[in-house]
């Protein structure tokens, strides 16, 4: 588990760094790339346990990264301010992505956190063992 | 500063006001202890858990300041209530079962004492408290503004008055009766902003013609408005998304409620309601602002004198009496739960961690202490908010940086990581914390070492992350105690 997540620790800090650059010289596409690598590192960082992940796992965070990153890059293609207005659900389109999209977006991780709660992030046995070796009587 | 004509308004705080106190008297029996206090007696089921954790993290930074952001930057604000239908399950994802299963194998009832079962040592736990001694107080700075600008709407009194009274029912609840008091009067609170919300956005739409019609309006007016970006334009969002994507796994008001629940099972779906519940409550936060925002640029209502009063001036002028008063006391709950939390963890900090960090236990009659802290930490957190003239969003997002600079980092990663390191936990707190206090200062003081358009608690986190896994790999590792190293396997 050290080795890997000492991986992930290394990417979230040169994401870091990434950031505070595109921050500080108004570089707004690198900064959408750190935004949305950021949470996933952070959620794969949280996902791994000692005997590593689920297949179900990483496609799902690698769906959520690039999905993310699609919003984003929507937010910028379609946000045309010099054209006529075309409206997508009450909201101009650019906005519409953000509106729509965002909420299922976050509402999904949510969602694989109970799918996966009960064979990965903390099997039942897994739990008794724990508490039977350490839980003071 | 309008004020409430209608005595239903006056009658709905008031009756608000009465079930927090009731709430208040009932905990204070059956608060026996300081596991009572601090952690409701690890007894919460899924849903109590669920409703403290959003309505606190709501707040009057969301009930009050949120309306007056979307009307003073548009649509940039959608990214800070949008991100935490993530963020929150983000915070499940990280903390949730370690910090749990943490309570249960050693006698941790606070973050600065779960620093202390991870790294060792007193350094880390000392940095931990006074970093949320800050943080409480900029915090509950913001909170108690906020009480006092809806009751001064209310009741029509001044600011002064408006604050003794929404201070003494607060006082009561949290000092009698600690978080468990906290705790059920966020439950019902949580669900008085869910249902406010649902039928103001509902008053919004009708009111602005729709929400096409709101669109078009704020198009002509300014298509970056309206436009994904908003005001505050493409680096001001990208930047909210940062910190507040990520940075509510460093607020302790609400990483401490997932060491409340009973059974660490139930943890399941609370990720997933949270992240909905949130969404449903930001509602009135989006609508009130466009929808006031819409008003004033078609003439129906003069310029606001402050983006602040977009809310209290939207449901004093434009909706029926029974709903504004459903939402100022919405409004009212959404502060004071907040505020409740912060009183609860800024009080564990100053008897509780503080006195084990320097003298290695806390003191005789915790219990007591606890109380007196509380009422002290109200005080001060008063006389700090008169003396501040922002913006009260602005305050919030101060306060909120703070925190998850100087928390992310040490709690949530290093829950996650064995190579972390005591002597890293110390950096990245000094770091987050310098850097958070010297951009906002800068800012403030008219000489800001940023572009104004990035949120300086999101380069505080970043600096302190970088500074935390840096000097984590640089540091000798310590020997992790048996149950840590198994607990960070699980």
């Amino acid at each position: 588990m050290e080795v890997k997540n000492s991986t992930i620790a290394i990417a979230i800090a040169a994401v870091c760094v990434v950031v505070l650059l595109a921050a500080l010289a108004g570089q707004a596409g690198l900064l959408a790339l750190g935004a949305v690598t950021m949470p996933t590192l952070l959620a794969a960082f949280g996902l791994w346990s000692r005997d590593g992940t689920s297949v179900r796992t990483c496609i799902w965070l690698g769906a959520f990264w690039a999905a993310f990153l699609c919003l984003l890059a929507l937010g910028f293609y379609l946000h045309r301010p010099e054209e006529p207005l075309a409206l997508i659900g009450g909201f101009p389109a650019g906005t519409t992505i953000l509106v729509y999209g965002m909420p299922p977006l976050g509402i999904s991780f949510g969602l694989l956190y109970g799918v996966a709660f009960d064979d990965e992030v903390l099997p039942e046995d897994k739990q008794r063992e724990f508490l039977s070796r350490f839980v003071k009587q | 500063m309008p004020t409430a004509e209608s005595p239903l308004i006056l009658y709905c705080v008031v009756a608000y006001l009465a079930v927090c106190a009731v709430v208040g008297a009932w905990s204070m029996r059956r608060t026996k202890s300081t596991v009572d206090f601090f952690l409701a007696g690890k007894s919460l089921g899924p849903v109590v858990v669920v409703m403290a954790t959003i309505s606190s993290m709501m707040s009057g930074f969301g009930f009050v300041g949120g309306p007056g952001l979307v009307y003073e930057s548009g649509s940039s604000s959608l990214w800070i209530s949008f991100v935490v239908a993530f963020a929150l399950p983000l915070a499940y994802v990280m903390l949730g079962k370690r910090l749990r299963l943490l309570v249960e194998i050693r006698d941790v009832l606070t973050l600065p004492e779960t620093v202390r079962a991870r790294y060792g040592g007193r350094w880390p736990m000392l940095a931990m408290s006074v970093a949320i001694i800050l943080g409480v107080l900029g915090y509950l700075g913001t909170q108690i503004l906020a009480v006092g600008v809806v009751l001064q709407a209310v009741l029509g009194v001044n600011l002064y008055i408006a604050l003794a009274i929404g201070l003494s029912v607060l006082a009561f609840y949290s000092i009698a009766g600690g978080i468990l008091a906290g705790v059920y009067t966020d439950l019902f609170q949580g669900i008085l902003m869910i249902g406010a919300s649902v039928m103001v956005l509902a008053y919004c739409m009708d009111l602005g013609g729709g929400m096409s019609e709101i669109s078009r309006t704020l198009w002509d007016m300014d298509p970056d408005f309206i436009g994904p970006w908003g005001a505050r334009g493409e680096i001001g969002s990208l930047t909210w998304i940062l910190l507040f994507g990520i940075g509510v796994c460093g607020q302790p008001h609400i990483v401490t409620k997932l060491m409340m629940i009973k059974d660490i099972r139930q943890m399941k779906w609370g990720a997933v309601a949270s992240g909905a519940s949130f969404l449903l409550m930001a509602l009135l936060w989006l609508g009130v602002g466009f929808t006031m925002r819409t008003l004033v640029e078609r003439g129906d209502h003069a310029p606001l004198a402050s983006p602040d009063l977009a809310a209290p001036t939207f449901l004093m002028e434009y909706t029926p009496p029974l709903l504004a008063g459903l939402v100022f006391a919405a409004m009212l709950a959404a502060t004071m739960s907040t505020a409740d939390s912060f009183l609860n963890v800024g009080a564990a900090a100053m008897v509780r961690d503080i006195p084990k960090a320097v003298m290695g236990r806390a003191p005789d009659q915790e219990l007591l202490w606890s109380r007196l802290a509380t009422g002290l930490l109200l005080v001060l957190s008063t006389v700090f908010a008169l003396y501040m003239e922002n913006l009260i969003a602005l305050l919030g997002t101060f306060a909120y940086g703070t925190f998850a600079a100087a928390l992310l980092p040490s709690v949530a990663i290093g829950m996650n990581w064995k190579r972390a390191t005591g002597a890293a936990c110390v950096a990245s707190i000094a770091t987050g914390i310098a850097v958070n206090f010297t951009l906002e200062l800068s800012a403030r003081h008219g000489s800001p070492l940023l572009s104004p358009e990035i949120a300086v608690g999101a380069v505080a986190v970043m600096a302190a992350t970088a500074v935390f896994i840096a000097v984590s790999l640089l540091t000798p590792r310590r020997e992790l105690p048996s149950d840590i190293d198994a607990l960070l396997d699980v």
